[in-house]
């Protein structure tokens, strides 16, 4: 991997003029009718609201657009006529941590009404769409975990795009829900690009293709910017954690985590552990036998995805303490460094 | 960059369109296999000209549902020479890409896809910035459509580094990547009918090839399975098997699990207690439950569930260490995305 550590070096050394959480960040909802050729369009007709600022204040913001139209044949036809609305609603909460974006949630609530006089027959063949569009600009001051997680309900698409200082990019869509689609990666440190989408269109009824009066669904997006490496959750089966410590940051430059071990595991000729094995998503990392407590077992060589690490101990067996369980156990997650 | 940029998006549309061209028409249960190479350079009388043609691609291999991993490999090199001028400007252009598939099926109907590809290219130059402006790209892609006789729980799962640009997608999910290393992954309930995927993995390099290095290799998986909703996916495993009965799949319907006690009087008689965990949380205890007792375990619709009970037998002698607890595990499929 020494292509990617030479990329990371490059842009680490350039770091933004002055970091700001946010920037460049706007919202725009858009409703559009596509499509009339020679028909003629009354009412209200395509509508833009936006783009409005987006602030990542904590507090929930809306902005959305409604609108409606209809589309009349050319005459003698005047009677083949459509009438159409769409509406996107939006609601986002930005938050951030010590002048770093930390999390987003973005919801869409989409709807889209068609209706056409003569059904199949219609001429105008004009559809109606709605749109939802956030996009903002964010400064990482070291390398952060950017976790995406898009969910689109009903007859709707929602997408999201991260570019990276660089130009790399991880784009995701799910569409007709329900469906979920989720994207990690981890962005260097710099400006950083995120761009949400939530869509709807419905197209007018067409010989051999029927078509819903209404259609409508939601897009819900949620943005998670965190510490590569760091530990998510941790249980422990029988007391283990008196006897064992796993840190709460894996060490990411080194693909090593420390586990530590408390006085619960004693000293010299009254140590409790008799024997302590470690797997990493199942697979065996290390072995370890009586150990005494201050002493710092090192699992090496971690892969560089999401983790569970379990740490099964036996502890010795005493006359007197009858009730200890067999084997206890202590389970850690930990997020992935890349 | 921007260079690039403009560059990548030329050469991706003319790729795809060269790629689509070249596929025959698809049918029901229909996928292929194809890697390719492509080279770009400026063509004018200031730029440059190659001794290979810009384009060239494998061979379609067909990608059966049997279990067969099927290969597909394709390479070449180009030398591009400036045609006036400084006519020692040369570029050497070379990409290899290969790729592993192996489809599944269960039943009789797809199961599982997954891709395995890599792609290595080399960028050198007589010129350290020559005139010829010149990329290469390596590509491997499968493409085909799966026919689906009922709706599907559809899973796609993309884990790449940062030397290659990934497109894949499954029905209503859809992910491209362009060298930024990660993975996503999304679950969709797909509706009875015939579902398209792809997965095209690619690598594109620029001269001059800083600031990677001359030769450069990446790599990507892409995984999409096609489940039955809420069907079982690890069969029912433990001592506690004989005691509490886990039922051959969740209801989507009612959005529950329900497994029963064991038929047998004399067997359920021995238990004091079962307790139910549904993705490692308590959801339920049942004291001295009746023979065939059937409780009914609530599950989200978008979540997978793996369902533990644990038995706890009668105990025979009294304190703690006389107690015997049995259990038995099983895991669903979510019903939705």
């Amino acid at each position: 991997m020494p292509v990617v550590t030479s990329v990371i070096t490059a842009l680490v050394a350039v770091p933004p003029a002055s970091a700001e959480p946010v920037h460049d960040a706007t919202l725009t909802s858009e409703i559009t009718f596509v499509g009339s050729g020679s028909c003629t369009r009354s009412g209200p007709g395509d509508r833009t609201v936006g783009p409005v600022g987006v602030v990542a204040d904590g507090q929930r913001h809306a902005s959305g657009a409604s609108s409606s139209a209809r589309a009349t044949a050319p005459s003698p036809n005047t009677d083949d006529t459509t009438d159409l609305s769409a509406s996107s609603d939006t609601t986002y909460t930005a938050t951030q941590v010590a002048g770093v974006l930390s999390s987003l949630d973005v919801s869409v609530e989409m709807a889209a009404h068609l209706v056409a006089s003569k059904g199949a027959a219609n001429t105008c063949n004009t559809r109606a769409q709605g749109q939802s569009l956030l996009d903002l600009s964010f400064d990482l001051p070291a390398p952060r975990l950017v976790t995406v997680t898009v969910a689109a309900a009903g007859r709707v698409r929602g997408r999201a795009s991260v570019t990276d200082s660089s130009g790399r990019v991880a784009d995701i869509t799910a569409a007709t829900g329900p469906s979920t689609i989720r994207s990690q990666t981890v962005l260097p440190a710099g400006t950083s690009e995120l761009h949400l989408e939530g869509f709807i269109v419905l197209d007018p009824p067409s010989p051999g293709s029927p078509q819903p009066a209404d259609a409508a669904g939601s897009a819900h997006t949620t943005v998670e910017v965190q510490t590569p490496g760091v530990a998510t959750s941790e249980t422990s089966l029988g007391r283990a954690s008196t006897y064992v410590d796993l840190a709460p940051a894996r060490n990411c430059a080194g693909a090593s985590l420390a586990a530590t071990w408390d006085k619960g595991a004693g000293k010299g000729d009254h140590r409790r552990v008799k024997k302590a094995v470690f797997t990493v998503n199942g697979a065996k990392v290390a072995t370890v036998k009586k150990p005494k407590r201050k002493q710092v077992t090192t699992l090496a060589g971690l892969p560089s995805g999401p983790i569970e690490v379990v740490a099964t101990l036996k502890p010795f067996k005493k006359r007197d303490h009858k009730r200890n369980p067999d084997v206890v156990t202590l389970t850690r997650s930990y997020l992935p460094c890349q | 960059m921007p260079r690039r940029t403009v560059a990548a998006a030329v050469v991706a549309a003319l790729a795809v369109v060269t790629l689509s061209t070249a596929t025959p028409a698809e049918a029901a249960n229909a996928a292929t296999l194809t890697s390719g190479v492509a080279f770009s350079y400026i063509k004018d009388a200031n730029g440059c000209s190659s001794n290979v043609a810009d384009f060239s691609d494998s061979p379609a291999t067909p990608l059966g549902f049997d279990g067969t991993p099927v290969t597909t490999s394709w390479s070449g090199n180009a030398t591009l020479t400036k045609k006036s001028g400084d006519t020692g400007d040369q570029v050497f252009l070379g990409a290899a890409a290969h790729g592993t598939v192996v489809g599944r099926s269960t039943a009789g109907s797809p199961s599982s896809i997954d891709v395995d590809g890599t792609v290595t290219t080399t960028v050198t130059s007589t010129r350290a910035n020559s005139a010829c402006s010149a990329f290469t790209l390596g590509s491997m892609r499968a493409q085909g459509t799966v026919e689906l006789s009922a709706p599907m729980l559809v899973t796609i799962d993309v884990e790449s580094d940062s030397g290659v640009g990934v497109e894949a997608a499954a029905g209503p999910l859809q992910v491209t990547t362009r060298n930024l290393a990660g993975r996503q992954s999304g679950t969709a309930l797909v509706p009875a009918g015939t579902m398209p995927f792809l997965a095209r993995i690619s690598q594109q390099h620029s001269q001059p090839p800083a600031p990677m290095p001359s030769t450069w290799t990446g790599g990507a998986q892409v995984h999409i399975t096609l489940t039955t909703p809420g069907s079982q996916t690890v069969p029912a495993k433990g001592k506690a098997a004989s005691y509490v009965a886990l039922p051959a799949a969740r209801s989507c319907a009612s959005h529950a699990v329900t497994p029963s006690v064991v038929a047998k009087k004399k067997k359920a008689k021995k238990i004091a207690l079962v307790t139910y965990y549904v993705n490692g949380i308590t959801v339920r205890k049942v004291k001295k439950p009746k023979k065939g007792a059937v409780v009914a375990l609530p599950v989200a619709d978008d979540e997978g569930a793996e369902v533990r009970a644990v038995v706890r037998l009668v105990q025979k002698k009294k304190g703690p260490q006389h107690r015997k607890e049995l259990e038995v595990t099983a895991s669903y499929a979510a019903c939705s995305g």
